[in-house]
C-alpha cells in the first residue's frame, strides 16, 4: 500500500533488467492459456491455505508468514494472514478491508494502485478472465497445462508491482510470487484447494 | 419665468454632474453584493476564507467523453500545459510522476517530519520495537512492496509519516489518472494564484484551462468534453448571468412600460417626457451609489428595474390627472395632487432609508439608490417637467377607464367583508407553514444554478475535497508560532482521532514542522557509531543484517546535520499549495486553519472538539463550521432584514400619522398595506416558496409603493375618475416593472419580483375597497 521511493538510477537499472528478462521469456499467450483460463472460469470458489516468504535486501533469511487465501467468484477475494502478525486484505468488488493491529479501513481499491495491480491479477486469473488479463498485463506463458507458469507484467507503466508469476497444474493455482523493485518479492505456497 | 428657466438650468447642470459620476463609477458584477459585511473577528476569518481561502481558488476540472485512455491521455496532457503557467499554483489529476514527487519529499525528509522520532525511538529497545514492526508490516498482504526501502527505512518512518496523514480517501484513479465515482471521467484538481473573489483573474484562469483543453484534445484526435466547477467557475458564470439579465430585463422592462404608455397617452411627445423622471431618477440614484460606495454592483442596477416602477408614478399621476399643459403648469395640480404625491414620495423615502444600515452591501446600495432616485424623480416631476412640456402637450383622457373601474369597484365593495375571510385564511395558511416558512441557507441566495451546484457536489464527492466544512484556526504572531500551535492542538486532534469522535485532520504542521520541533527531533537522532553500536544490539535474534544497515546510518546522520525543512524544501511537490492554504497572513498575523475530516459514522460533534480544547489552555484555537458560520451568519441578517422592514414600517407609520394627525386616518392607509403583504406571504406559502431575506425587502417595498395608491383613496381627489385613472396606469407600470424581475433566473432578483408584482396590484386593489367611500364619492379632504 505504501513504498519507499527508488532513486531513479536503480529504477531505470531495474527496468532494463526486466526488459531484458522478459525478452528471452515472454511468449504470446495462445491456446494452452485460453484453455487454462476456461478451467479456472468453471471453478467458482476455493480456498487455500498458503505459506508466504518475503524476501529484500538486508534480510538474512525471508519473512515467513502463513494463512488463507480464499476467492469466490465474481469478484470476492480475501487473504487473510494468520500468523506471525494477524492482518486481512478483504476485497468485494472495488470495496477494500484492510484490517491490522485493531484498526479497520474501508477503502476504495481503484484509490491503491499498486494493491489494484496485485488484486487485479489474482482476481481475474482466479475467475479465468483471460480477456482482462491482456487489458491490464502483458502475459508470458510456459509449460503446458498440466504444468504451467504465467508471468504478468503490468501495461501500466510506473506500477510499484514489477511483475507477478503464477504457476500450478491445471485449475490448481500452486505458487504466486509478487515482485517489487531491487530484488523484493513474496512467494506464496498455497495447498491444494479444499471445498469452501 | 425666470425662476421656470432657473429650474431647468439647475436640473440640466445636476444631470450633466451625474452623467459624468456615472460614466466614470466603478462596477462590479462579483459575488459580493451577496456576502454579508462581517462585524466580528471570526465571521471576517469567514468571509475571508470564501473571498480569498484556499477553497475559493480551487477549479475542478473533468473531461468527459472519449476512451478511459483518451481521456487519461487528455489530462495528462493538460497537467503540463497548466503546471506551466505561472497563473496556477499547483496541478493535480493523480498521476504516478507527481506521487512519486511528493513521495520523495516526504522520504528524503522523513526523520524531520515523522512524528515518532524521539530519542526513546532510537535506544537499542526503541529500534528493536520499531524495526520488529517494520518486518511484520513487510509479512502482511502487499508489504512486499515497501520491502526495497527496507534498508533505508528500517524503522518504518515512512509508515510514521503517512500515518499522521490519516486515511486518506484518495480518489480513484483509471489508466494512471484520477476519475470520478463512475470513472466516467477523468478530474484534475486546479489551484489559481489569484483569490476566487478576483473574478477577471478567475475568467481567464478558465479561459486558458479551456484553450488547453482544446489542444489537448486536437493533438489527441478523440471527442472528449469539458466540465469545470468551482468558486471561481460560479462567480464568473453569476457576473455573466447577473449582466445579461441585468441588461434583458431593463430592456424589457422598458419597452412593456413603454407600450403601456404609449397606449395610455397616444401622445410621442408625453411618452418621450414621461422618461424624464425616470432617466433622471436613475442617473441620481448611480451617481449617488458610487458616491458613497466607490463601487456600483452589477445587481443594483437589476434592482434598479424597481426604481422605474415608482419613478414612472410621478409623470403619470401629473400627465393623467392634469392632461393638458396649461393645466400643469397651473397651480391646480400642484395645489391638489402634488402634496398626495410629495406624501407618498416621503414613506417610499422612509421605507428604502430602512435598509441603508443593512449589512448586505446589495441591499445598501438599493436603498440608497432608490431613495435618492426616488426623490430625484418626484422633485424633477414637480420642479421640471411642468415646464418642458410644449403648449400644445396634451394626453389622451382616461376619465373612461377611471368611470369604468369605479363602477367595477363599486360592485366589489359589496363583497368587502370578503377580506376578513382573506385576512383570516392568510393568517391561518401563514400559522400552519410556520416551521417552513424562512429559508435559513446563505445558499438561498446564491446565483449559482442547481444543476451546477449537483455537479460541485458530485466532483468534491469524487475527490473527497469538502466545500466547507469544519476548521480550527489558530492565530498567532509570526509563522513558527502558528506552526508551534498546530503542533500543539494535534494533541487533543489526535485524541479526538483515538476516540473516533473525529476521523482525522489536516494540518500545516505536517509538511511543514516548526523550526524548533524539527531541532528537537534532530537531537532525538544518534550519531552514527552510537546507532551503529545500537543496532547490533538490536538485531539480534532478528532477520535483519546489521552489516546491511549502513544506508539507513547514513540516512539519520544526513538528517542530524541538514538544515530544517523550509517552504522552499516542498517547492514541487503538491503540500507546496496545501500549506499555502492552511498557513497564511493575516494582516500582521499568522493564521493556521486546520481542517477537520467527518468520523465514518456520522457529522462531527464541534460541542465535543471545543470541549477538547477547553481542556487544553496551552491552543487558543477557535472551532468553526465553515458551512454553519456562513448560514449563521445569514440567518443573523433576515433577523435583521426583518427589523429592518419592521422599522421602515414603523418611519411610514409615524410619518403618516405626523402629517394626517389621526390615528383612525393612518389606520385606513396602512391596513390595505397590511393586509396586502399577509395575502402574498400566505400566496407564497401556499406555493412552497420558503421566505427570504430578500422577500422581506419585497414586503417593505410593497408597502412604500402602496402607500401612495392607499393615500389617493385616503386623501380623496378634486378628480376621483382620473385620478383612479391615473392610479390604475401607475399601478400597471408598476406590476410590470416586478414582473419582468419576477422572471429573473438570479434568485435575489426573482425573489424581489415575486413578491413586489402581487402585493403593489393587492395593495392597490385592497385601498381602493377598504377607501372611506366609493372612488369618486369623496370630495377633497
Amino acid at each position: 500500500m505504501t513504498s519507499g521511493p527508488i532513486g531513479k538510477g536503480t529504477r531505470a537499472a531495474l527496468a532494463a533488467l526486466v526488459l531484458l528478462l522478459g525478452a528471452g521469456a515472454a511468449r504470446a499467450a495462445g491456446a494452452p492459456f485460453t484453455q487454462l483460463m476456461a478451467l479456472l472460469a468453471a471453478r467458482r470458489s476455493g480456498t487455500v491455505t498458503f505459506v508466504a516468504r518475503t524476501y529484500a535486501a538486508g534480510l538474512t533469511r525471508p519473512l515467513v508468514s502463513s494463512g488463507v487465501l480464499a476467492f469466490r467468484a465474481p469478484d470476492h477475494l480475501e487473504q487473510r494472514t494468520l500468523k506471525p502478525v494477524p492482518s486481512e486484505l478483504i476485497l468485494d468488488g472495488e470495496h477494500m478491508t484492510v484490517r491490522r493491529g485493531g484498526e479497520t479501513h474501508h477503502l476504495n481499491l481503484r484509490a491503491y494502485p499498486d494493491i489494484a495491480v496485485y488484486v487485479d491479477a489474482l482476481r481475474e486469473t482466479l475467475g479465468g478472465h483471460g480477456k482482462a488479463l491482456r487489458r491490464l498485463f502483458a502475459i508470458g506463458w510456459h509449460g503446458t497445462l498440466a504444468a504451467w507458469r504465467l508471468t504478468l507484467r503490468p501495461i501500466q507503466a510506473d506500477a510499484h508491482v514489477r511483475e507477478i508469476r503464477l504457476a500450478g497444474a491445471g485449475a490448481n493455482i500452486q505458487r504466486i510470487e509478487i515482485r517489487a523493485a531491487q530484488g523484493a518479492r513474496t512467494v506464496l505456497h498455497l495447498s491444494a484447494p479444499t471445498a469452501p | 419665468m425666470n425662476r421656470r428657466a432657473a429650474a431647468v438650468g439647475i436640473w440640466a447642470a445636476l444631470a450633466g454632474i451625474a452623467a459624468v459620476l456615472v460614466a466614470r463609477a466603478r462596477y462590479s458584477a462579483d459575488l459580493s453584493a451577496f456576502l454579508p459585511r462581517a462585524p466580528s473577528a471570526r465571521q471576517r476569518l469567514l468571509v475571508e476564507q470564501l473571498r480569498n481561502g484556499i477553497a475559493s481558488r480551487l477549479l475542478i476540472v473533468a473531461i468527459g467523453g472519449a476512451t478511459p485512455e483518451a481521456r487519461a491521455e487528455i489530462s495528462t496532457d493538460l497537467a503540463r500545459t497548466l503546471r506551466a503557467e505561472r497563473r496556477f499554483s499547483a496541478v493535480q489529476n493523480g498521476s504516478a510522476a507527481a506521487e512519486r514527487r511528493d513521495g520523495a519529499f516526504l522520504f528524503a525528509h522523513r526523520y524531520l517530519l515523522s512524528p515518532e522520532v524521539t530519542a526513546q525511538r532510537f535506544t537499542t529497545a526503541g529500534l528493536r520495537a520499531s524495526i520488529g514492526r517494520t518486518l511484520g508490516l513487510l509479512a502482511a498482504p502487499g508489504g512486499v512492496l515497501a520491502a526495497p526501502s527496507l534498508t533505508h527505512d528500517p524503522t518504518g518512518e515512512m509508515f510514521a509519516v503517512l500515518g499522521a496523514f490519516g486515511p486518506r480517501h484518495a480518489p480513484r484513479r483509471t489508466a494512471g489518472v484520477w476519475v470520478s465515482r463512475s470513472g466516467r471521467e477523468a478530474l484534475l484538481l486546479v489551484r489559481t494564484r489569484s483569490p476566487g473573489s478576483d473574478t477577471d483573474a478567475q475568467a481567464r484562469a478558465i479561459a486558458a484551462i479551456r484553450a488547453a483543453f482544446r489542444e489537448a484534445v486536437a493533438r489527441t484526435h478523440a471527442r472528449a468534453t469539458l466540465q469545470m466547477s468551482g468558486p471561481g467557475v460560479f462567480a464568473v458564470a453569476a457576473r455573466a448571468r447577473i449582466t445579461r439579465e441585468v441588461i434583458r430585463l431593463s430592456l424589457l422592462s422598458g419597452a412593456l412600460l413603454l407600450v403601456l404608455l404609449a397606449l395610455a397617452y397616444r401622445s410621442l411627445a408625453a411618452l418621450v417626457l414621461a422618461l424624464v423622471p425616470v432617466a433622471s431618477g436613475a442617473l441620481a440614484g448611480v451617481a449617488a451609489v458610487a458616491l458613497r460606495f466607490g463601487v456600483v454592483q452589477g445587481v443594483t442596477l437589476g434592482f434598479g428595474v424597481t426604481l422605474i416602477g415608482e419613478a414612472v408614478d410621478y409623470s403619470i399621476y401629473l400627465f393623467v390627472q392634469s392632461r393638458t399643459a396649461g393645466a400643469a403648469g397651473d397651480s391646480e395640480w400642484q395645489r391638489s395632487a402634488w402634496p398626495t404625491v410629495r406624501l407618498g414620495m416621503f414613506t417610499s423615502v422612509c421605507g428604502f432609508a430602512a435598509l441603508l444600515p443593512s449589512a448586505f452591501p446589495g441591499l445598501a446600495q438599493l436603498g440608497w439608490y432608490s431613495l435618492t432616485g426616488v426623490l430625484a424623480a418626484g422633485l424633477v416631476t414637480r420642479f421640471v417637467l411642468p415646464q418642458l412640456l410644449p403648449v400644445s402637450f396634451t394626453v389622451r383622457d382616461l376619465r373612461p377607464l377611471g368611470a369604468w373601474t369605479a363602477r367595477r369597484l363599486g360592485q366589489l365593495r359589496a363583497a368587502r367583508l370578503v377580506l376578513v375571510l382573506v385576512a383570516v385564511g392568510a393568517a391561518v395558511v401563514l400559522y400552519g407553514h410556520r416551521e417552513s416558512l424562512w429559508n435559513r441557507q446563505l445558499a438561498a441566495l446564491s446565483p449559482v444554478p442547481r444543476a451546477a451546484q449537483r455537479l460541485d457536489a458530485r466532483l468534491r464527492a469524487a475527490l473527497g475535497t469538502p466545500a466547507g466544512g469544519d476548521l480550527v484556526v489558530l492565530s498567532a504572531a509570526t509563522r513558527q508560532a502558528a506552526l508551534e500551535a498546530a503542533e500543539r492542538a494535534a494533541v487533543p486532534l489526535h485524541a479526538l482521532v483515538a476516540h473516533g469522535a473525529l476521523g482525522g485532520f489536516q494540518s500545516p504542521a505536517q509538511f511543514l514542522p516548526s523550526r524548533a520541533l524539527q531541532r528537537r527531533r534532530q537531537q532525538a537522532l544518534p550519531s552514527a557509531a552510537v546507532l551503529r553500536r545500537r543496532l547490533t544490539r538490536a538485531l539480534r535474534g532478528l532477520p535483519l543484517d546489521p552489516a546491511q544497515l549502513a544506508p539507513f546510518v547514513a540516512a539519520v546522520e544526513r538528517a542530524r546535520q541538514a538544515a530544517p525543512v523550509d517552504r522552499a524544501a516542498l517547492a514541487g511537490t503538491s503540500f507546496a499549495a496545501a500549506l499555502d492554504g492552511l498557513l497564511v497572513r493575516n494582516g500582521t498575523h499568522w493564521d493556521a486553519l486546520l481542517p477537520l475530516e467527518a468520523p465514518a459514522d456520522g457529522p462531527i460533534d464541534l460541542a465535543r472538539v471545543r470541549a477538547a480544547f477547553g481542556a487544553s489552555p496551552a491552543v487558543h484555537a477557535t472551532v468553526m463550521d465553515l458551512k454553519h458560520e456562513a448560514n449563521r451568519l445569514y440567518a443573523t441578517y433576515l433577523g435583521e432584514a426583518v427589523h429592518l422592514a419592521l422599522a421602515g414600517l414603523a418611519a411610514v407609520v409615524v410619518l403618516l400619522w405626523a402629517v394626517l394627525r389621526s390615528a383612525l386616518r393612518t389606520l385606513r392607509v396602512v391596513l390595505p398595506l397590511a393586509l396586502a403583504v399577509l395575502t402574498v406571504a400566505a400566496a407564497l406559502a401556499l406555493f412552497g416558496v420558503h421566505l427570504t431575506l430578500l422577500h422581506v425587502i419585497g414586503m417593505l417595498l410593497i408597502v412604500a409603493i402602496g402607500s401612495n395608491y392607499a393615500l389617493f383613496f385616503e386623501r380623496g381627489s378634486a378628480q376621483p375618475t382620473l385620478t383612479l385613472a391615473s392610479l390604475l396606469l401607475a399601478n400597471a407600470a408598476t406590476v410590470l416593472a416586478f414582473g419582468v424581475l419576477a422572471c429573473s433566473t438570479v434568485p435575489v432578483l426573482r425573489d424581489l419580483g415575486q413578491t413586489v408584482a402581487p402585493g403593489a396590484a393587492l395593495a392597490l386593489l385592497y385601498a381602493a375597497l377598504l377607501a372611506p367611500a366609493a372612488p369618486g364619492g369623496r370630495a377633497p379632504g
